[in-house]
C-alpha cells in the first residue's frame, strides 16, 4: 500500500502562513525576476490564470480582481517542504520525497485505519507548519496519485466526487462499485504517465475514463501502445509495478538559468552572468560526484517581446593540451 | 588546434581525511586525561529552546505592547506551533489577518488577548469572530552585543 502526500498550491501556501490576510484572495507567485506565475491560490486559478502565465498578461487583474503577486523564496519554501516531508514520514516506514510538495509513503506493515492515520497527520502538518495538504491512499503508486488528485478535487469542487473522499482519499477502503463510479468520473488525461499525446490517443480510441483504460487487457496495451503504458495500466488494475526509490538517481543534465530583469546590451554583465551560473552548475556537478562530459552555453531573447529575436548556444570547445603521441 | 572531442581528465584530490586529533587520542609518554570518562555533551541552545522543531519558528517583536512580560521591541521569539494554547500563554494571534504578541485568556468561556502595558487594549474578539492562535511562545531571546 501507497499514500501520496501533496501539498495544496505549494509556494501559495507557504507565504500564506506568514501572511494570513493572504487567505481567500487571489495569489500568484512569480518566478525569478517576476518573469510568470509559477504558483496559483485557487482564487486566481479561478479567475482564469494558467500556469507558466507572464507577468505582463495577468497584471491588470491588480487592479481589476484584486490580485496579489509574490517574487519567489525559494529559501521559505524549501525550509516549509522539509518541515512537512519530516511529518509525512510518520504515515509509514518508507518514504520517497518526489519533489518540493510530493511524497510517496511505504504503508507495508502499518496496522490499523490508514485513513484515520492519514487524517491525523493531514491534521499534524496543518497546525504543525500551517500547510493543507492532500492524501491518497491505493495499492499502487499510479492509483496513489490518483487518490490524491480525487482527494483535492473533492475538496475544491464539491459534489464532482462523494464528500468523504475530501482531503483524504483511500480508494482501498471503497467497495468495488463505489470505486468503478469514481474511475469512471476521472478523465483518462489524470492518470500519471499519461500525457497530453496519450491521452489524445486513447479518447480517439473511445478510452476516456480511467475506468475504461483500467478495464485493458495489459497485453493489448503493450501491443498497441508501449510496455510504459501497460506498466501503468497494471499498476491502475491494482498490481504495484513501481516500486519507491530511496535514493534519487544522479541528474544526467544540470543547468542554471535566469532571465535578466531588464534588457542587457553591454557583453560586461553576460560575461558576469554567465560565470556565476556555471559556477553554480558546477556546484551541483561535484555535490553529485560527477563528471561533465559537455557544457553548452546560450542566449536568448525574451520571446514575450515584440523586437528581433535572437537564440543561439553553444557547446563550449575544450582546449587539448596534451602532448599529441609521436608517430 | 583544438578537439572538440577531448576532455580534461579532473586531478583527483587525495581520498584520505583529514582528521584533527583529539587530545586524548594520542599517545602520551605522561598522565592520561582525568576528564576522559567525563566527556559529556556540550550544551547545545537548539535542543534547549526547540521541543517540536517541525513546528518551531523564529518572529521578531516589533512594539511595546508586551513590555511588562520583559518582551521588547527587536526580541526574537521562539514560536511552537504544536503546543495546544492555554489560558496564560503568551501567544502569537492573527487578529484581522496581522500578527500580534499576546496574553492569552481563556476563563470561563470568555476567550481574549491582554496586553503586558497598560498603555494598550484588551483585545477582545468581534460578533461571530474567533480568535485565531497562530502559536504559542516558548521563548523570547534578547541579544544585548549584536
Amino acid at each position: 500500500m501507497y499514500a501520496l502526500v501533496d501539498g495544496n498550491n505549494f509556494y501559495v501556501s507557504c507565504e500564506r502562513v506568514f501572511r494570513p490576510s493572504l487567505q481567500g484572495r487571489p495569489v500568484v507567485v512569480l518566478s525569478n525576476n517576476d518573469g510568470c506565475a509559477i504558483a496559483r491560490s485557487n482564487e486566481a486559478k479561478e479567475l482564469g490564470i494558467k500556469m507558466g502565465a507572464p507577468w505582463f498578461q495577468i497584471k491588470h487583474l491588480e487592479d481589476e480582481a484584486g490580485l496579489v503577486a509574490l517574487s519567489a523564496n525559494f529559501t521559505l519554501y524549501g525550509d516549509m517542504s522539509d518541515r512537512m516531508m519530516s511529518l509525512a514520514a510518520g504515515l509509514g516506514p518508507t518514504q520517497e520525497v518526489y519533489s518540493i510538495d510530493e511524497s510517496f509513503i511505504g504503508l507495508d506493515g502499518v496496522r490499523g485505519d490508514l485513513t484515520e492515520r492519514a487524517r491525523k497527520i493531514r491534521a499534524r502538518i496543518n497546525q504543525w507548519v500551517g500547510l493543507p495538504c492532500g492524501i491518497g491512499i491505493a495499492p499502487t503508486k499510479t492509483l496513489s496519485k490518483l487518490a490524491n488528485h480525487i482527494a483535492k478535487t473533492a475538496e475544491r469542487k464539491p459534489g464532482s466526487y462523494p464528500s468523504d473522499l475530501a482531503q483524504v482519499c483511500n480508494l482501498a477502503a471503497l467497495p468495488t462499485s463505489d470505486l468503478d463510479a469514481v474511475l469512471a468520473a476521472t478523465d483518462v488525461g489524470e492518470v500519471w504517465g499519461v500525457g497530453p499525446r496519450i491521452g489524445k490517443q486513447l479518447k480517439a480510441a473511445g478510452i476516456c475514463s480511467v475506468l475504461d483504460l483500467r478495464q485493458l487487457s495489459a497485453s493489448t496495451v503493450r501491443a498497441n501502445w508501449s510496455v510504459v503504458l501497460e506498466r501503468t495500466v497494471r499498476e491502475l488494475q491494482g498490481q504495484p509495478c513501481i516500486g519507491l526509490d530511496d535514493a534519487p538517481s544522479a541528474k544526467q543534465q544540470i543547468a542554471c538559468t535566469r532571465s535578466f530583469g531588464q534588457a542587457v546590451t553591454d557583453e560586461l554583465p553576460l560575461v558576469e552572468a554567465v560565470s556565476e551560473f556555471a559556477s553554480r552548475a558546477a556546484f551541483k556537478l561535484r555535490k553529485q560526484s560527477s563528471l561533465a562530459s559537455e557544457v553548452l552555453v546560450f542566449v536568448r531573447t525574451s520571446p514575450f517581446r515584440d523586437t528581433p529575436q535572437y537564440n543561439r548556444s553553444i557547446v563550449v570547445p575544450w582546449y587539448d593540451r596534451r602532448p599529441t603521441p609521436q608517430s | 588546434m583544438y578537439s572538440t572531442n577531448a576532455f580534461y581528465q579532473p586531478v583527483l584530490l587525495s581520498d584520505a581525511e583529514a582528521l584533527l586529533p583529539l587530545a586524548g587520542d594520542r599517545v602520551q609518554a605522561g598522565f592520561p586525561s582525568p576528564a576522559e570518562d567525563f566527556a559529556v555533551k556540550r550544551i547545545d541552545l537548539t535542543e534547549v529552546l526547540v521541543t517540536h522543531p517541525q513546528a518551531t519558528f523564529l518572529l521578531r517583536v516589533s512594539g511595546e505592547s508586551m513590555r511588562d512580560a520583559g518582551i521588547f521591541d527587536g526580541d526574537m521569539l521562539v514560536v511552537d506551533k504544536a503546543i495546544k494554547p492555554r489560558h496564560g500563554h503568551i501567544v502569537v494571534a492573527v487578529v484581522d489577518g496581522e500578527f500580534t504578541v499576546k496574553y492569552l485568556h481563556m476563563r470561563a468561556g470568555r476567550v481574549k488577548l491582554k496586553p503586558a502595558n497598560v498603555t494598550f487594549p484588551e483585545i477582545l474578539p468581534k460578533e461571530g469572530q474567533t480568535l485565531a492562535v497562530w502559536g504559542v511562545v516558548t521563548s523570547a531571546i534578547k541579544r544585548f552585543v549584536c
